[in-house]
């Protein structure tokens, strides 16, 4: 490539810092609501998209000027916030849920929001009706584009009027306050639920007024809700610090659109991604304290002992279960039509992926969110041993487990990161990967992807049709499942527990937790990468559409809604994410509106998850409500986060 | 023979010194005290020793093997088991569960092992569960192995940390403050314990105390810090009289403990 004249270098340069102003503002939202409540919005990217929209609607049908509308824009997406908050996160933060819950609410809202949008707007790309500063503007001699010159201006004015709103406004002061020690704010008269309220409110403003200034250089349309996880790269790129955000999201935007332009466009998405993960591993994980790990504040009680039953009875009862479950399981398909089997199929794939991110989210304690990464790995792995080297089925599914595990262990230090640091990593990681499976098309034929991948065929019986492919799909699960059981209650297992429970107790029990948790990740990532191989080989073809980001919070969200910390809520959750949307099938495309609304209503009723759906419900028969006690009020050691 | 040595070390935090270049040598089946004003370096010295930190400057020696930089859970590994002054058990897990734990550095069985469970793996782990449900009731906590650790007293809890670390079979063990917050009563048990664990089993043992009739009931030695510097060493005789001891912190509390 020449040298680019000095011009092109100065328009790339506004045009990474637009970008970057952009994300900045809805990092900041991130910032905000972490430093607030601990929570990771997963909806600010359709807060965003939501004010991308108001802005369209307001320019077409009023006659308001853009800057008039920048501003209403932001403010009806604020007040939206601040209704969702109250109605939907409220409920489940009084009720003492771990933050997964309240993580996985957002995601619901998020999918609700783009399914709105979508019905209002329609999920076509829209123009926008008016930009801001159309033509060149002369800076220093250089002609830069008038459009992102305007963009920095209002970015930054927004960014300053919230710089004053901190330091100069009661209000402000006072989240300062509460933010930095809810507890005590709480004594001195600053109510943490308004603060909470507000917080989210000004989130979700600031995202809405990126989207009204983003919306101008792209179209408009429900995709723009993918900029919301790269600003949260931003975020965590300014170590969640107010001002670190401002310059995080500004440093990232150039960054991304330089290294586009001279590194690799087509890894453009992933630029920004690959640089937060190198910077926190590089900073924040010396700096990193001890007990980062994520606390499961929820405290299951057993079925058994809602009912009272001795250990003795409650094992052979359990055993009885299993037996009388394991002969439904196999007699289920006789009495259901091929397509239910089919379904039934994708489901036991999804519950071993599920089964595999359990282990290191619900037992080890870290927050994963690109575990479709495997899932992908593993089933490219096992297409291309199948097709390229004539590998038999058995071995082509070791060899997705094997492939899958090798790079968790890979990238195993990931999560030695803290948090909210592991879970972006985590993301960016996954949309890494997908990127790779897009571009490496000499391996993976890029998007057309790979088809006619064979059935599977073990020895003499060759997987044909979906009954046969159900009873494989199942022996594969119920082997992940009892040796995840076996090593969940081993020496293995509790060393991981320990250390999700107190990292630094752990340390001086001689495990070494970093290696712990690389191996709860390699080990969670060959079941992905066994179910990803059932995957390639049940569907035939695959490509990387399959295993995006929108999968690996799917994944997220099977672990959260069946409880963290279960095997069997693991399962039951890929049960439900998978097939309630398809059991609504009737609902057309509502029933992902339908799924939003009840993964938050889920959330704000089971705050242990649905393995606790069926305990809960005899409890309540026994009128015994055995109310769990939240962790803060039982001294030291579930102490989360800090 | 001095089982642990620490030589000019040195600790500061930012501006702050910590330690200010501490010599330390504890001899093997002894009780050594480590006492000094707040702030004065004890549990920092604590920590070096257990590898958390990482001394600036000086070097930690354990059976002759140099542990200045060995990352802290080898250190366990070595033979140091530690316990924490404010209390470190790992909550959500029960009694028996944070004692299995403390015997980590001693099991064999990885991954595999789990999932396959041959005959070695589940004797090792009979033989875990037997012994720690022997400790937790050594240390008074038998009948309440099915708890969960956070749902158990204050005192309660200090002694699951003592069963945990003294479940790895430890060569020296580091208490932080043990009896802090304990019922006279509970002293008194963990007195008997330490006599026990120093007589009967050849421990060696260094202790970070407070309460200063324990210090000087029961230890052999005793090291007294002052603002990061050693500032007398003895037994508890010589360190009761020691001018720069009592002008440091203890004269008044020393007497009534004479008393």
């Amino acid at each position: 490539m020449d040298d680019p004249p000095i011009e092109i270098l100065a328009q790339q340069l506004t045009g990474g810092l637009a970008v970057g102003c952009v994300y900045a503002l809805v990092a900041l939202g991130f910032t905000m609501m972490l430093r607030a409540t601990d929570l990771v919005n997963f909806a600010q990217g359709e807060f965003l998209m939501t004010g991308a929209y108001f802005g369209y609607t307001l320019l077409s049908l009023t006659p308001l000027p853009f800057l008039a509308v920048f501003v209403a824009a932001s403010l009806l997406t604020g007040l939206l916030g601040m209704g969702v908050e109250i109605v939907a996160l409220r409920p489940i933060r009084l009720r003492q849920s771990p933050v997964l819950n309240l993580i996985i609410a957002t995601v619901g809202i998020g999918i609700v929001l783009r399914l709105l949008a979508m019905l209002v707007w329609g999920a076509e790309p829209l123009r926008y009706p008016a930009r801001m500063g159309e033509g060149a503007l002369l800076v220093a001699g250089l002609p830069l584009s008038g459009e992102h010159v305007w963009i920095i201006v209002l970015a930054a004015s927004a960014m300053l009027a919230l710089h004053l709103f901190f330091q100069r406004t009661l209000l402000g002061v006072a989240w300062r306050a509460a933010a930095h020690d809810a507890a005590t704010a709480e004594i001195l008269g600053i109510g943490f639920s308004r603060v909470v309220t507000l917080t989210f409110g000004i989130s979700a403003a600031l995202a809405g007024a990126a989207g009204v200034l983003i919306a101008p250089l792209f179209f408009v349309a429900p995709d723009l809700w993918l900029l919301g996880p790269r600003a949260f790269a931003g975020a965590a790129l300014g170590q969640f610090s107010i001002l670190g955000t401002m310059i995080g999201g500004p440093v990232l935007g150039v960054l991304e659109t330089l290294g586009a332009g001279y590194v690799s466009s087509a890894y453009k998405n992933g630029i920004a991604y690959a640089i937060t993960i190198v910077v926190l591993m590089v900073v924040a994980v010396p700096r990193m304290p001890a007990g980062s790990a994520l606390a499961l504040r929820y405290r299951r009680v057993s079925l058994a002992d809602r009912l009272g039953w001795p250990p003795a009875v409650a094992a052979r009862r359990r055993q009885v279960a299993w037996v009388v479950g394991g002969l439904g399981a196999l007699l289920l398909p006789i009495a259901l039509d091929a397509y239910a089997v089919h379904v039934l199929g994708l489901i036991l794939i999804y519950m071993v992926a599920a089964l595999g991110l359990q282990l290191v989210i619900g037992f080890g304690g870290s927050i994963v969110v690109g575990h479709a990464a495997f899932v992908g790995a593993g089933a490219y792995a096992s297409a291309i041993l199948s097709l390229k080297v004539g590998a038999p089925f058995p071995l082509a599914l070791a060899g997705a487990a094997i492939v899958a595990a090798l790079l968790g262990l890979l990238f195993g230090p990931i999560l030695r990161l803290p948090g909210h640091y592991c879970a972006i990593a985590t993301l960016g990681f996954g949309e890494i990967v997908n990127l790779v499976m897009v571009n490496w098309t000499a391996v993976t034929n890029g998007m057309s992807g790979l088809s006619n991948i064979p059935r599977p065929r073990l020895g003499p019986w060759l997987v044909r049709d979906d009954h046969g492919f159900y009873y494989l799909a199942l022996a594969v699960f119920v082997v992940v499942f009892a040796a995840l059981h076996r090593l969940v209650d081993s020496r293995f297992g509790r060393a991981l527990v320990a250390a999700r429970e107190n990292e630094l107790a752990a340390t001086a029990m001689g495990i070494s937790v970093p290696r712990q948790r690389a191996h709860a990740f390699a080990i969670g990532a060959a079941c992905a990468g066994a179910a990803g191989s059932l995957f390639a080989h049940f569907a035939t073809y695959i490509s990387p559409d399959s295993f995006t980001l929108v999968d690996s919070i799917a994944f997220l969200t099977m672990v959260v809604l069946g409880g963290l910390g279960s095997l069997p809520g693991a399962a039951l959750g890929a049960l439900i994410v998978t097939g309630l949307p398809e059991t609504l099938r009737a609902l057309a495309e509502y029933r992902i509106l339908v799924y939003g609304v009840l993964l938050v209503v889920f959330m704000m009723f089971l705050p242990g998850g649905l393995a606790d759906l069926l305990p809960r419900l005899v409890g309540r028969a026994l009128r015994s409500p055995a109310v769990p006690v939240p962790a803060a009020a039982e001294g030291r050691g579930g102490d989360p986060d800090r | 023979m001095a089982i642990l040595t620490a030589e000019g070390v040195r600790v500061s935090f930012g501006g702050l010194q910590a330690l200010a270049g501490v010599d330390l040598a504890v001899d093997e089946g002894t009780i050594h005290g480590l006492i000094g004003p707040n702030g004065s370096g004890k549990t920092t010295l604590c920590n070096v020793v257990s590898g958390f930190y990482r001394p600036r400057a000086g070097r930690v020696a354990f059976q002759g093997r140099d542990l200045t930089t060995l990352p802290p859970h080898e250190v366990a590994v070595a033979g140091i088991a530690r316990t924490f002054q404010d209390l470190q058990v790992f909550g959500e897990m029960t009694a028996l569960e944070n004692v299995l734990v403390g015997g980590h550095c001693r099991g064999r069985s990885g991954v595999v092992g789990a999932v396959v469970k041959p005959a070695a793996v589940r004797r090792e782990d009979t033989a875990g569960r037997e012994e720690a449900r022997a400790m937790l009731t050594y240390v008074g906590l038998a009948g309440l192995e099915d708890r969960r650790a956070n749902r158990l007293s204050f005192g309660q809890q200090r002694m699951l940390e003592l069963a945990r670390a003294l479940v790895s079979r430890p060569r020296l063990l580091l208490l932080d403050e043990p009896a802090a917050g304990l019922s006279p009563a509970m002293v008194e048990r963990l007195t008997g314990i330490l006599h026990a664990l120093r007589g009967e089993r050849g421990l060696t043992i260094l202790m970070v105390e407070h309460v200063i009739r324990l210090v000087m009931g029961i230890s052999d030695r005793i090291t007294v810090l002052d603002h990061g510097e050693r500032i007398a060493e003895g037994p508890p005789e010589v360190i009761r009289r020691d001018a720069r001891v009592i002008e440091a912190y203890l004269g008044s509390v020393l007497d009534r403990a004479a008393d």
